[in-house]
């Protein structure tokens, strides 16, 4: 979720709390869960596009520990209160965390998919199913490379068979080790979509919106679940 | 003999700091920004005729860019303007000096918060110390930013204040008071964080205010008084509101407005009224609240470009562990004290987090001391943790080893990084421009470049590009413009968003008033029609950094 951290509001102060009772505490677990929760982003912390959330998993218990840790505080704290003060604060820190919990799912299942549908791929599916529809009409269908590894949607929404793909796939290694498929058989995966070669031929051009030029005709457009464009099918 | 180790000590920290804030004052940062600039060419007007750039005389608040800067820099520049005249050095030396100052004061400071503890001294020195050396305090001491002297009002108000409450004398508080109120008239941060920190400090000495009620009633009003100034004045305010982060509201509810639409369409009407702008808002300020405990800004990156050295933070990054130590052994050993630090840092972000663009290290350089003092705490945790002396030893040796790696990496990070990498966020250029400019007035001819293209003078006019921001506020600094006459003409007030002029030179859409053998200077180049190269403009290394054409 991008509008929402990775943890609750509310486990902040509990966090604090709890870390400063860990070490209060200083037994061999509160070392045990220091260590945990130190070491568990070292290996994220090596690769690029750090911090990021699902490297860093292994985090996730350790936090929850520590907040635990500091609710417990919170509750000993509290039994030092009148028991209708100690109520009230339960109610009330109850109402904060039914709330949120609420509304974190509810902008999780009414709004993320829709909101950020980009960043799941949306528009894929869509876009081979039509190409593949229509592939007999063309001699090329121009797949656009700008969302990033398009074969392995053709391949899946396409019911390609290995057996094809292994035929037909033209494939080149990057410098960092990652493949790179350029083609599979009339399918080409291509960074700068339209391309001289392409005169005379009948070509299905599969591309971002700010890639097709006003040269081809627009067949069609598949938008995001935001209503912004995301691919845009054209022709020669 | 411990008494004279103790001076020699004293001694020692305070001249390692003013040197790391008095050293090539005024060479690194290698040119003056915009407000910098503006500073010093109000206080320079304030000296010649008692009126700033707009003919207002003696004001408390200083239109400049129509952002309204606070009074107590352009005054304190006056002094240093005169001693050294319109340079550099003399605009930023008021931070220098008053940055070194709080070196001293955050000593005080933290002797008198610790007063009868064992290790108040040790606290008080170690403090100084990295105070001394903070990169967070140095990087704003050498530069004219208006919030170094701020800090310093704060730290000699909160020190007074302890102190009077100690020594229970009165007058102490009325300095208090006065300072306190002064750090308003310096930074606009301050105006929010000392009423709030007041509350606690009164707090703190209520003991002794519930047995001289009357002093209170004394100390609060004084207060009140000495803030009324700026508090009654609209036009700071109004600076305030401009630049609060609700001023960017189409950006920030773009989202929410889209999402409780969606809401309403799919019968979900309760959840609307979690996309409500007082629910984004509440986010957005914790957000940047939160921000400023964020340990990248903190430790390794920083904010703006003019905010910190190349490729280092704010803080040191080994004083990681002695800042966690210092903030848990504080909590747990000294809960008052902790109490009131804790209240100073907790309120020191709320001012840069109601505004766009947070974290801000200017904006919250009021949270030093606060780290330097929790580092120092931990510092003496360690010290005191480890018994055995060989141990003992060795560890800080090697402690130590760190600290200096760090210390020595950010120096040559900050006075010989700085002036090549960082140079065009200090807006270099602008002042070889005026010059080069300057010279062709001077012989009809920038000779120093262009030996033998004569330029005809006194007829001509001369454009600055508009890629040149508030070219007119550099033009005025560095030809030493006569204020008096420039007031004299208007003043600041004939400035106007198209186009407006100073004598022969031009700023703004002038373009079209522009004709035979006029002179354009710009920082890019440019193909605009009936322009001819004829130079460019080099600074001392030979770097080009604008260039001259003449119209055809």
């Amino acid at each position: 979720m991008q509008d929402s951290g990775e943890l609750y509001l509310w486990e902040l102060p509990l966090l604090l709390f709890g870390a400063y009772m860990l070490i209060k505490y200083k037994k061999r677990e509160s070392a045990f869960i220091i260590a945990w929760f130190l070491l568990a982003p070292i290996a994220a912390a090596t690769a690029r596009e750090t911090p990021h959330a699902l490297r860093s998993e292994t985090y996730i218990p350790t936090y929850e520990i520590i907040a635990a840790f500091g609710a417990l505080g919170v509750i000993t704290f509290l039994g030092k209160f009148k028991p209708l003060y100690r109520k009230l604060c339960y109610i009330f820190f109850g109402v904060i965390v039914l709330v949120t919990v609420v509304v974190a799912a509810h902008n999780y299942f009414a709004h993320f998919p829709i909101q950020y549908s980009g960043d799941w791929q949306y528009g894929y599916k869509q876009a081979v199913l039509y190409a593949k529809a229509e592939e007999n009409k063309y001699d090329i269908v121009a797949f656009t490379q700008e969302y990033g590894r398009p074969y392995i949607y053709v391949l899946f929404y396409g019911n390609v068979s290995p057996q094809v793909y292994w035929e037909k796939g033209v494939v080149t290694r990057d410098q960092f080790g990652f493949y790179n498929v350029l083609s599979i058989g009339k399918y080409q995966f291509r960074n700068s979509l339209v391309q001289p070669s392409d005169t005379g031929k009948r070509v299905l051009y599969v591309g971002a919106p700010d890639q097709i030029p006003n040269s081809l005709r627009i067949i069609k457009t598949i938008n995001f679940l935001n209503d912004k464009p995301a691919f845009v099918i054209a022709t020669n | 003999m411990k008494k004279i180790l103790t001076i020699i000590l004293f001694i020692a920290i305070f001249f390692l700091g003013a040197f790391l804030r008095f050293y090539d004052l005024g060479k690194v940062p290698n040119s003056l920004d915009w407000d910098e600039v503006s500073w010093g060419y109000n206080a320079y007007s304030i000296l010649q005729t008692g009126k700033d750039e707009y003919g207002a005389a003696l004001p408390l608040s200083f239109k400049a860019f129509g952002d309204y800067k606070q009074p107590v820099y352009v005054y304190a520049d006056v002094i240093p303007i005169k001693l050294f005249g319109l340079n550099a050095f003399s605009v930023r030396f008021p931070n220098a000096l008053f940055g070194t100052l709080s070196i001293i004061f955050v000593f005080l400071l933290v002797y008198e918060l610790f007063r009868k503890r064992p290790y108040a001294r040790s606290v008080a020195f170690l403090s100084m110390f990295f105070f001394a050396i903070s990169p967070w305090h140095i990087q704003f001491s050498r530069v004219a930013f208006e919030s170094v002297v701020g800090l310093f009002s704060v730290l000699v108000g909160v020190w007074l204040f302890l102190r009077g409450h100690y020594l229970e004398k009165k007058w102490y508080f009325f300095a208090a008071a006065f300072f306190l109120a002064l750090s308003a008239y310096s930074y606009h941060a301050e105006k929010l964080f000392v009423p709030l920190f007041v509350v606690g400090l009164v707090i703190f000495a209520k003991d002794y205010f519930l047995k001289h009620k009357k002093l209170f009633v004394i100390f609060g009003l004084c207060f009140v008084l000495f803030n009324s100034l700026w508090l009654l004045d609209s036009r700071t305010t109004a600076r305030g509101q401009s630049v609060l982060f609700t001023s960017e509201q189409t950006q920030l509810l773009k989202i929410p407005l889209i999402e409780s639409q969606q809401d309403i369409a799919s019968g979900q009407k309760i959840f609307a009224i979690f996309h409500n702008r007082r629910i984004i808002y509440a986010e957005t300020f914790l957000e940047n609240y939160l921000g400023h405990f964020n340990p990248n800004w903190l430790f390794i990156q920083g904010d703006l470009e003019r905010h910190h050295a190349p490729g280092f933070g704010l803080l040191y990054v080994i004083s990681i562990p002695f800042i966690l130590m210092g903030a848990y052994f504080l909590f747990s050993n000294e809960r008052v004290i902790a109490l009131l630090l804790g209240y100073w840092f907790l309120l020191a972000p709320i001012s840069g987090s109601l505004v766009t663009g947070s974290p801000n290290a200017e904006r919250a350089l009021i949270m030093l001391p606060i780290w330097q003092i929790l580092e120092a705490f931990g510092f003496i945790q360690l010290i005191k943790v480890i018994n055995k002396k060989l141990l003992k030893k060795l560890s800080l040796i090697l402690v130590a080893l760190v600290y200096l790696f760090f210390f020595v990496l950010y120096v040559n990070l900050y006075f010989l990084h700085t002036n090549t990498d960082y140079a065009k966020y200090w807006q270099y250029g602008y002042e070889q421009a005026v010059r080069a400019v300057g010279a062709v007035r001077a012989v009809g001819k920038y000779s120093a470049i262009a030996s033998g293209k004569n330029y005809e003078t006194g007829s001509n006019k001369i454009l600055f590009a508009e890629n040149y921001e508030q070219a007119y506020i550099f033009y005025l600094f560095y030809t030493q413009y006569d204020p008096a006459k420039y007031i004299a003409d208007g003043g600041s007030n004939r400035i106007t968003k198209t186009c407006f002029n100073i004598g022969d030179a031009y700023f703004g859409k002038c373009l079209n008033l522009l004709s035979k053998g006029d002179i354009y200077v710009t920082q890019q180049e440019t193909d605009l029609k009936g322009m001819q190269k004829d130079t460019n403009i080099r600074d001392k290394n030979g770097n080009v950094v604008g260039y001259i054409y003449k119209h055809i």
